[in-house]
């Protein structure tokens, strides 16, 4: 599914990544672990092609695809999508104008008319527990952490992606909606037999979607690529060696 | 008074602030104007005054940020606080922006002394002059 | 929607209009053409002094030392006064293409398009006006041309005409009114609401919106009116000057909304003055859309006289190659406890250039009063400029006036969101700019809203004008 090659990343000149080398097959589920400021959301950010960081050498293959170059809609078309740590508002932008393009621009093809996709939206919503008013402010304007996390979930449904990055989703949330969103994520990774890849500091998150291999991550380098056991050495250890 | 400020050299940052007592009866004008010519650059204008009864004060503040300064950064701030009867003020902030590339942004208040800190600090004893000098103060130590 | 060319007059309606004839008068302003202008719509001598001392007015002013630059204006090379079935013999051939192109994308109808570009006349708007109108007279609304409105009501305007915007003014009000022709008059008396906007679409019988319109609404006390005037399709003009004069009388507890959208051709220098007189406990709220013309130059003014009194200017320009949108507000409070808000948001692009202007007095005596101005100033790309000119003059202790401006371009982060989304770059730039205008253009009818996002769609994808 995806394949980072030696990827070594810059931001404005300076050294942030070096050497990142990993892999996640179709359905695989990968942590990535490490302490503050490894470089953790930098690994996501160029994955979804954020202009600040620029890759100095190494390739990123997408479903065989060669992604260094495309910009960060178009690697959004092709089916990866960055859940974000702190999802930036935009105000005046309504929530469901923005979720019914956002369906139309993923699926040229679908046949779901609008009021369908209302309510598609609506059950959506109670299942992941998101107030409906929400769904008619401007998106992200004035919403809390959780429910900002919660969009994002939300955006996920409706754009049926094959990779998907969780950007610490875990941070800020209560035992309640971690579990929400966590259920939501893997009933849509078992349908859509998707790729995830999890950046967390804390486990728990980690309880509700298993993964199969672990990577630790420390000042910008791979330190260890594992499996499920070394969550346990995490969580006994930290991150010294 | 007229204060000119040229910022041409890449990323240079000028603070300026300056505070003015308008004493009763006095007539007080004062021009900045601050020039963005180079890349990268930063700067900020505070002025903080107070106006006395029957004083009168004149501000005008201007921020140019040219074509040649991308990545500029440009805040001007006037802070007025009106005392007392036959107080005027005249803020005039302009902004002149001739690059997208920036964030700029002015603001500008003319107003009372707040009344509910005015209660308060008499409530605590101090009598309405006392407290007026109260709230002066920390208006100009903020 | 905008206005018809002149049609004869539907005496089904009960209005009669006196018989023009075709005329066109000779390029360049003097008294003789100002003296035939009054007799050709067989004005009072009341009307003719006061339009030969408005031009004497216009003789003695200079134009203003700010703002734009119209010193390009040559005065002596505009026709002051037509009045015709055929304006100036429109044909579709000869709108410039870059509006027939904007009508092809924005999906409109052929019919609508000629009209639009001034060729045919509305026939269907003729059912909804006059059931309107029946119902307005019966609650004792009026709403006619001003020509007729001076004929039938000469007391009720005199009283009231040219006393907000005096004919020394400035010197584009002294022009209008050395040579104003047509535009709304409005009245609605005491206690009535009119639930439905009066908008210039339904008088059919007064010409497309002229050059040199004159305005006028008085709303009684306690009454409520919404007025709408303009379209967000662009208009062909090939009238370089207009210069209107709009004053609205806001009496004890009324209530007035004033919403205008503009997209003149940008062969238009659009020098406009409107003012407001609102009284103790009145509402004035302008929407006020600039997307068109050469150079705009307009100020909704709010004189707050009476105690309480309220004015909101919600305006929105949108500035695109050789574009000078110089626009803003005023309000001066002259009472206690009156409030004013102006919410201004603008957008630059392609070389254009949309300035703020506007002045905030508040009077020794206007105690407790507030005022807040926000200025948001969007610049799309390095070609274009963005100024914001405030005056502030708070004169009274107990009052608070508030400023506030930014300027900036589309936020990147707000840019990656969305293109990590999938919407490609100008599709984003696109939400984005809809977004930020969002607040005000959901103040304006449903479908001028849709109209308007979709024309600055169109605009920042480069693909018109």
């Amino acid at each position: 599914m995806i394949k980072l090659n030696n990827i070594s990343v810059s931001i404005d000149q300076k050294p942030i990544l070096s050497n990142i080398s990993f892999d996640l097959k179709p359905g695989q589920i990968t942590a990535l672990m490490g302490p503050n400021g490894s470089g953790k959301s930098s690994v996501a950010y160029t994955l979804a092609g954020h202009p600040d960081y620029q890759i100095t050498s190494g390739e990123i293959i997408f479903n065989k695809k060669n992604i260094n170059n495309l910009s960060p809609d178009k690697r959004a078309v092709l089916g990866l999508f960055l859940a974000n740590q702190s999802p930036i508002a935009i105000p005046g932008l309504n929530v469901k104008n923005f979720l019914w393009q956002l369906y139309k621009n993923h699926h040229p093809d679908k046949t779901l008319t609008l009021s369908e996709f209302r309510n598609l939206l609506e059950t959506e919503a109670k299942y992941l527990d998101i107030k409906n008013e929400l769904l008619d402010r401007s998106l992200n304007d004035g919403f809390s952490g959780g429910e900002r996390k919660k969009m994002e979930v939300l955006q996920m449904v409706i754009t049926e992606p094959k990779f998907i990055i969780l950007d610490e989703i875990d941070s800020g949330l209560d035992v309640d909606a971690l579990k929400f969103i966590s259920q939501r994520i893997k009933k849509l990774a078992t349908d859509l037999n998707l790729s995830i890849l999890i950046i967390t500091h804390f486990a728990k998150i980690l309880d509700y979607l298993k993964p199969t291999q672990v990577i630790i991550l420390k000042k910008g380098q791979i330190k260890t690529i594992g499996d499920a056991d070394l969550i346990n050495q995490v969580e006994k250890l930290g991150f010294k060696d | 008074m007229k204060y000119h400020q040229i910022l041409h050299e890449s990323k240079e940052v000028r603070n300026f602030s300056k505070t003015i007592l308008v004493k009763k009866d006095q007539n007080i004008e004062t021009e900045t104007l601050m020039e963005f010519i180079a890349p990268n650059t930063t700067g900020n204008t505070l002025i903080k005054a107070v106006v006395m009864p029957g004083g009168n004060l004149s501000l005008k503040g201007t921020i140019h940020i040219g074509k040649n300064a991308p990545g500029a950064q440009a805040n001007l701030k006037h802070n007025i606080l009106l005392v007392g009867n036959n107080s005027h003020a005249i803020s005039i902030p302009q902004l002149e922006i001739e690059n997208n590339d920036v964030q700029a942004s002015h603001s500008s208040a003319i107003g009372p002394v707040d009344q509910s800190q005015l209660f308060y600090l008499m409530s605590r004893g101090f009598s309405h002059q006392s407290a007026i000098k109260l709230i002066i103060k920390s208006f100009i130590a903020k | 929607m905008s206005k018809t060319k002149y049609q004869k007059p539907d005496y089904k309606y009960g209005f009669s209009t006196p018989e023009i004839s075709v005329f066109k008068s000779k390029k360049g302003i003097d008294s003789n053409i100002v003296k035939t202008i009054s007799s050709l719509k067989h004005e009072d001598k009341k009307m003719l002094n006061f339009r030969l001392q408005a031009y004497q007015y216009f003789l003695n002013e200079s134009l203003p030392s700010w703002g734009p630059n119209i010193s390009n204006i040559d005065f002596d090379d505009i026709y002051y006064y037509l009045k015709a079935t055929d304006e100036e013999s429109h044909t579709w051939a000869k709108v410039p293409s870059s509006i027939k192109n904007t009508y092809d994308k924005l999906g409109v109808p052929k019919a609508e398009k000629q009209y639009l570009g001034g060729i045919k006349a509305q026939y269907e708007s003729e059912i909804i006006y006059g059931s309107l109108i029946k119902k307005l007279s019966k609650q004792g609304v009026i709403f006619c041309g001003m020509d007729e409105a001076f004929k039938k009501y000469p007391n009720l305007l005199w009283s009231h005409f040219g006393k907000i915007v005096p004919p020394d003014d400035n010197k584009l009000a002294s022009l209008n009114s050395a040579v104003w022709s047509g535009g709304s008059f409005i009245y609605v008396p005491k206690n009535v609401k009119v639930d439905l906007p009066l908008q210039t679409y339904f008088r059919i019988n007064s010409q497309k919106m002229g050059q040199f319109e004159r305005t006028l609404i008085i709303a009684d006390e306690a009454s409520f009116v919404h007025y709408l005037e303009g379209c967000t399709a662009p208009i062909y003009s090939t009238n370089s000057l207009h210069s209107a004069v709009v004053e609205v009388y806001v009496k004890k507890n009324a209530h007035v909304r004033y919403t205008t959208i503009q997209n003149w051709s940008t062969n238009v220098y659009n020098l406009v003055t409107k003012r407001a007189q609102v009284e103790e406990n009145g509402v004035m709220e302008w929407v006020d859309g600039n997307l068109g013309s050469n150079v705009t130059m307009k100020y909704p003014s709010n004189l707050l006289v009476g105690k309480n009194a309220h004015a909101e200017v919600l305006s929105i320009a949108v500035a695109s190659g050789i574009q000078h949108l110089d626009t803003g507000a005023k309000a001066i409070h002259l009472a206690p406890n009156t409030t004013s808000r102006i919410i201004s948001k603008s957008i630059s692009l392609g070389g254009g250039r949309s300035s703020y202007r506007g002045t905030v007095y508040i009077s020794q005596g206007a105690t407790n009063s507030r005022s807040k101005v926000v200025c948001d100033a969007l610049i799309l790309d390095k070609f274009s400029r963005s100024d914001t000119y405030p005056v502030n003059k708070n004169y009274e202790k107990s009052a608070s006036l508030e400023h506030e401006a930014t300027v900036s371009k589309i936020g990147q982060d707000q840019l990656f969101y969305l293109m990590s989304r999938g919407f490609s770059k100008s599709e984003s730039e696109g939400l984005i700019v809809n977004g930020f205008l969002a607040p005000l253009v959901k103040e304006l009818p449903l479908e001028y809203s849709l109209e308007l996002n979709r024309l600055i769609n169109l605009q920042m994808s480069g693909s018109v004008g």
